[in-house]
Order: C-alpha cells, then sequence, then structure tokens
C-alpha cells in the first residue's frame, strides 16, 4: 500500500528487472557483500538483480578475484625457526619477573 | 610493565581462570591460541614493515606483549583479532618511535567525514564499472604478484586495511578495532585502496600491450592512473 509512495525499490535498490539505471551505485554494495557486511535481505535483494545484470556479474566476478589475487599474493609462511625462536623467549618471559601475573 | 597494547575495543576482559595457571600452563595455553596464527601474522607484518628481517622482529614483539597481557584474556573472546591489534599497536609503538609519520593520504580526513555524512562511502575515484572485459582480460596476466606489488605502494593504512578484509577476512567493525579507527575511517581505507588496486590493474594492462590505451578509453575506462 506504500509503494504508491517508494515503488518496488528497497533502500536505493533498482527494481529487479528492467533497466537498471543505479548500477553504478551498486558496485559499493557488491563490495559490502564480498565482505560479508550485508544482512540477509540485502543479499536477497542483490541476488535478485545480479540474476538479472551481467554487468553487476561481471563486476561481482572481477572484484572477487582481484580478492583472490590478494590473498594468494599475501600467503607467506612465517620462516621455520620463527615458531621455535617465539616459543623460547614465551618461556624466557614467563619464567621471568615480568610474568605478567602479578600485575602491574 | 601495563601493556599499552591490551587497551583498546577489542581488549578482552577477566582472566581469573588464566591467573591461576602456572608459568608453563600459561605458556601452553597461550601457545595454542597465539601460534596457529604465526604464519598469518607473519604475512600481516609484511604489510607493516616489508623487509623479511623486520616482519620476522615484529611477530616475535608482538606475540610476547600479548603474552605479558594474556593472564586478562576472558576465555572465549575473540582472541585472533586482539592478537592482531597487539601487532598494529607493537607496529606503532615499535616502528614510530622516530616519530616518523605513515604515509597517510592528505585527503582521507576529508573523505571520512564525505562517508559519516552518507550511509555508503562516497564513489569518489573509483573506476568500478568501465571495460570490465578488458579488466578481465587483463586478469589472466595480472597475477598474485602483480597485486602484491601493487598493494604494497598502498599508503600504510589503506594497505593494511585491505589485507585485514581480504585475507584475514575480519570484519569492518574487527578492523576498526584493530587499527582503531572508527568504522566510517576503514570502509573509507579499504574502498580507496581497492579502488587504487583496480586503477593498478587498468594501469598493468595497458602498460603490458593487453589493451590499447585508445581502446580502453573508448570503453571509458580510467587509464589516468595514479600511481
Amino acid at each position: 500500500m506504500s509503494s504508491a509512495d517508494h515503488g518496488p525499490t528497497v533502500r536505493g535498490m533498482p527494481p529487479a528487472s528492467g533497466a537498471h539505471p543505479h548500477c553504478d551505485d551498486l558496485a559499493e554494495r557488491i563490495e559490502r557483500f564480498l565482505d560479508g557486511e550485508l544482512d540477509a535481505e540485502q543479499v536477497r535483494e542483490l541476488d535478485e538483480h545480479l540474476d538479472d545484470c551481467l554487468p553487476c556479474t561481471t563486476e561481482r566476478e572481477l572484484r572477487a578475484r582481484i580478492r583472490e589475487l590478494v590473498r594468494e599474493g599475501c600467503a607467506e609462511r612465517a620462516p621455520a625457526d620463527l615458531i621455535d625462536r617465539v616459543r623460547a623467549r614465551l618461556t624466557a618471559v614467563a619464567a621471568g619477573p615480568d610474568a605478567g601475573d602479578d600485575g602491574d | 610493565m601495563t601493556s599499552p597494547t591490551a587497551s583498546g575495543a577489542t581488549r578482552p576482559r577477566g582472566g581469573t581462570v588464566r591467573r591461576a595457571m602456572d608459568h608453563e600452563q600459561r605458556v601452553r595455553a597461550f601457545e595454542e591460541e597465539a601460534l596457529p596464527h604465526l604464519d598469518r601474522m607473519y604475512a600481516a607484518a609484511l604489510r607493516y614493515v616489508r623487509r623479511p628481517a623486520d616482519a620476522d622482529d615484529l611477530v616475535q614483539e608482538a606475540l610476547t606483549t600479548a603474552f605479558r597481557a594474556y593472564h586478562q584474556v576472558e576465555e572465549g573472546s575473540n582472541v585472533r583479532a586482539w592478537l592482531y591489534r597487539v601487532l598494529h599497536t607493537t607496529f606503532l609503538s615499535q616502528y614510530r618511535r622516530d616519530g616518523r609519520r605513515p604515509a597517510e593520504d592528505p585527503t582521507e580526513h576529508v573523505e571520512v567525514a564525505a562517508a559519516s555524512a552518507s550511509s555508503d562511502v562516497t564513489p569518489d575515484v573509483t573506476p568500478p564499472r568501465t571495460a570490465p572485459s578488458a579488466e578481465q582480460t587483463a586478469l589472466s596476466a595480472f597475477g598474485p604478484t602483480e597485486v602484491k606489488e601493487a598493494l604494497a605502494a598502498l599508503p600504510e593504512e589503506q594497505r593494511v586495511a585491505v589485507y585485514l578484509a581480504d585475507v584475514e577476512g575480519f570484519a569492518y567493525r574487527e578492523i576498526a578495532d584493530i587499527m582503531g579507527s572508527p568504522v566510517g575511517t576503514v570502509m573509507s581505507r579499504l574502498h580507496r585502496g581497492r579502488s587504487a588496486l583496480r586503477a593498478s590493474l587498468a594501469d598493468y594492462a595497458t602498460r603490458s600491450g593487453m589493451v590499447t590505451t585508445s581502446h580502453v578509453r573508448e570503453d571509458g575506462s580510467d587509464t589516468e592512473v595514479r600511481a
């Protein structure tokens, strides 16, 4: 009944069909989707739009791919002996006077 | 000493259980919670300091500092986010002793104001919808190494934010706690950082000749890449 006022558009989303005049605004929404920051309703709205919009789908894939590349590029492993050096240090700290349990 | 790194919104509270542990138990409990994150923390450290030897030092320092504050940590709290918060503050205190400021984006605070004024982050430099097919073509040759280099070229705050979101998968709220920044600022950094990575991608495509400049411009892409 309020549709006369606001139409089917929900929170800036374009209608699920027809022209997509607001696709440019959806880049941000796609980003948040990939960040896991959309609620279930927003995800549903976005999915509905993506089903119907190739450019936005391409956009999502491109952004997802860049993230993947960032993950792959930042997958360095610690030097093999770092864990032993950390352990030795923690043991020394724990045994020392500054062990932390007596507080400050 | 009282650890300054234990402060902040991600600070887990309490810890009566751990207070009762003896030294050995505490070391073991801490190792169990922290050491599975060692490789990731090292990779994170490389985003802060770049040089492997420095990253090695930074991780050791951060874990030592975290261990000293560990008795305050409540069971079931978000230890992983807390460890990254300690890493962040350790970096700030250890590597900023000389008073050197980060390579901050001078326009950041302007954009933060804009970001908090609207519900979404202001889309400013984004060429988000341009020539996706050209960008996809470029992606076939734009690998992890190129992306890593592009990431390294970002201002520190953007680089760290993108790393924490894309690699670690932290929520905006967690990143805000880790970096000690408002959520709006985090979103702004992510937005700007990712836009810059996008621009690097387009630039790479152009320079490597996969896409001619004129072709990209026909598609409306922004080839005026800011380095």
